[in-house]
């Protein structure tokens, strides 16, 4: 899970801009103000680093950081 | 009821600089913006004028800068200066009398160009790609931005766009519909593909080997306009209601008018009618007769034909006492954004009494007989003065400023 957490720090920090403060696992993505495209767009980009097929479905907006990585462990283990 | 129209803010963000003053000493100085264009490489129109050193950030927050195309950036930038410039408070004003009108044609073409790519390289579109760059979100994030709830559009009329906004949103505030409306142009399209199809019409001057030098409007040497891009925003705003909070009035719009040529799809009609037609509505619009206009900011774009048949209409309407001069000269072409920012310059040449010379006019045209400035800026009196704008299209614009 920790490297896949790394990966969605970095790519809300490079891609969607978010400050690296307010960026902590126990944070939500309606927290950090990201709407429905926001979220589309975090997911094409983690797909576009880790090769996943993540599908727009399987995060959601209500989705701490620590669970959506951990949704994400579980995809990397099925595959 | 008609309510007169007045100038309580201006934003500028172009070619000659970022914000009023710079761009007014840019303009008097004369010097051209144009520098050859990395971008550009490996096209044989390798040049343009860019907005110097321009950083979104400044003017937003991160994440809009990045959801945004430049375009759009650049017109928040400009609607930013001007509002501030106006002295309005967008936390207290009556937000659903205060409208938008801004000018556009492209929206984001570079955005466009880049996720096209994507889609054939087979990877995913961004899904803000289309938000991000749509021409209608120009007005809609300025909107957004500072909490503008009124009418709220986007004005296309190529090279017109901005002027058209300016006389749309000085009717929104005249019928009674807006008080105040944030009006005016931006374009950002310095792209490959864009630049290619002006290139390919043979709208662009290839002077390569002096790029500074291309843009001369007037000029017997001009062999067509260069890219630009920019944004520029007008606060107009209902006489009374500037007065009623004591707000300074930097200038007034006094008429306007559009008219179409109805004759060719990229050639101005060379008879000028429709030209012609406007000029002398819009001048009736304000009340003057045309030897009350002491100023032209000419569409003057440095091609051969807009030039001609340009300066023959304004010989033929105001005669040869007139000051006229391209701004173009300096700032390039910035398409929608030109109409705007001329206007915008229009009211500084009367604020200041100065009009600014055309750059790179160096042997003025022998088939043009109109008073073209060069040189060094001209002092003298302006009581009212027009901004001529013209589009492809056959779209042809006049906005007519006057003293407060």
């Amino acid at each position: 899970m920790d490297s896949l957490y790394d990966e969605l720090s970095s790519v809300l920090q490079t891609n969607l801009r978010v400050p690296e403060a307010a960026i902590r696992p126990d944070v939500t993505f309606d927290e950090l103000d990201l709407d429905s495209l926001a979220l589309v767009e975090l997911v094409t980009a983690m797909e576009e680093r880790t090769g996943l097929e993540i599908g727009e479905e399987l995060i959601g907006s209500h989705f701490t950081l620590a669970r959506s990585a951990e949704v994400l462990s579980g995809l990397v283990a099925k595959a | 009821m008609t309510h007169e129209v007045v100038v309580t803010g201006l934003g500028l963000v172009t070619p000659a600089g970022i914000g009023v003053d710079d761009n007014w000493s840019s303009l008097c100085s004369g010097r051209s913006a144009a520098s050859p264009d990395p971008a550009l490489a490996d096209l044989d129109v390798d040049f343009s004028c860019r907005v110097p050193g321009f950083d979104p950030e400044a003017f937003l927050d991160a994440r809009k800068a990045w959801r945004l195309d430049r375009c759009i950036q650049l017109g928040i930038a400009a609607a930013a200066e001007a509002v501030k410039d106006s002295g309005l408070d967008p936390s207290s004003w009556d937000a659903p009398r205060v409208g938008v009108v801004m000018g556009g044609t492209a929206g984001g073409p570079r955005t466009w160009e880049q996720q096209h790519l994507r889609l054939l390289e087979g990877k995913p579109v961004s899904p803000l790609f289309l938000p991000a760059s749509l021409v209608n979100m120009l007005s809609g994030e300025i909107a957004i931005e500072f909490g503008a709830t009124g009418t709220n559009l986007v004005t296309s009329a190529a090279c017109a766009s901005g002027a058209m906004a300016i006389g749309v949103g000085r009717m929104l505030i005249s019928s009674g519909a807006c008080d105040i409306v944030i009006a005016g142009g931006a374009e950002s399209g310095i792209t490959p593909l864009f630049v290619s199809g002006f290139r390919r019409m043979g709208a662009l001057s290839r002077r390569r080997e002096a790029p500074e030098h291309a843009s001369r409007p007037f000029d017997a040497g001009r062999d067509g306009f260069v890219m630009g891009e920019g944004a520029a925003v007008l606060i107009l705003e209902r006489r009374s209601h500037a007065q009623a909070r004591c707000a300074p009035i930097r200038a007034a719009i006094a008429g306007f008018a559009a008219t179409g040529d109805g004759y060719h799809s990229t050639t101005p009609d060379p008879s000028g009618a429709a030209v012609e037609r406007a000029m002398r509505q819009a001048l009736a619009d304000g009340g003057l007769s045309p030897q009350d206009i002491d100023h032209v900011n000419a569409h003057g774009t440095s091609t051969p034909y807009n030039d001609r048949t340009e300066a023959a209409v304004i010989e033929r309407v105001l005669g040869t006492d007139t000051a006229v001069t391209s701004t173009k000269g300096v700032t390039g072409h910035m398409l929608s954004a030109a109409g705007a920012a001329e206007a915008a310059y229009t009211v500084l040449a009367i604020q200041h009494q100065l009009v600014p010379p055309t750059a790179n006019l160096e042997k003025q045209d022998p088939e043009i007989d109109v008073n073209v400035v060069s040189g060094q800026p001209l002092r003298r009196g302006i009581q009212a003065a027009i901004s001529d704008s013209f589009g492809f299209g056959g779209q042809n614009t006049i906005v007519v400023v006057t003293q407060p």
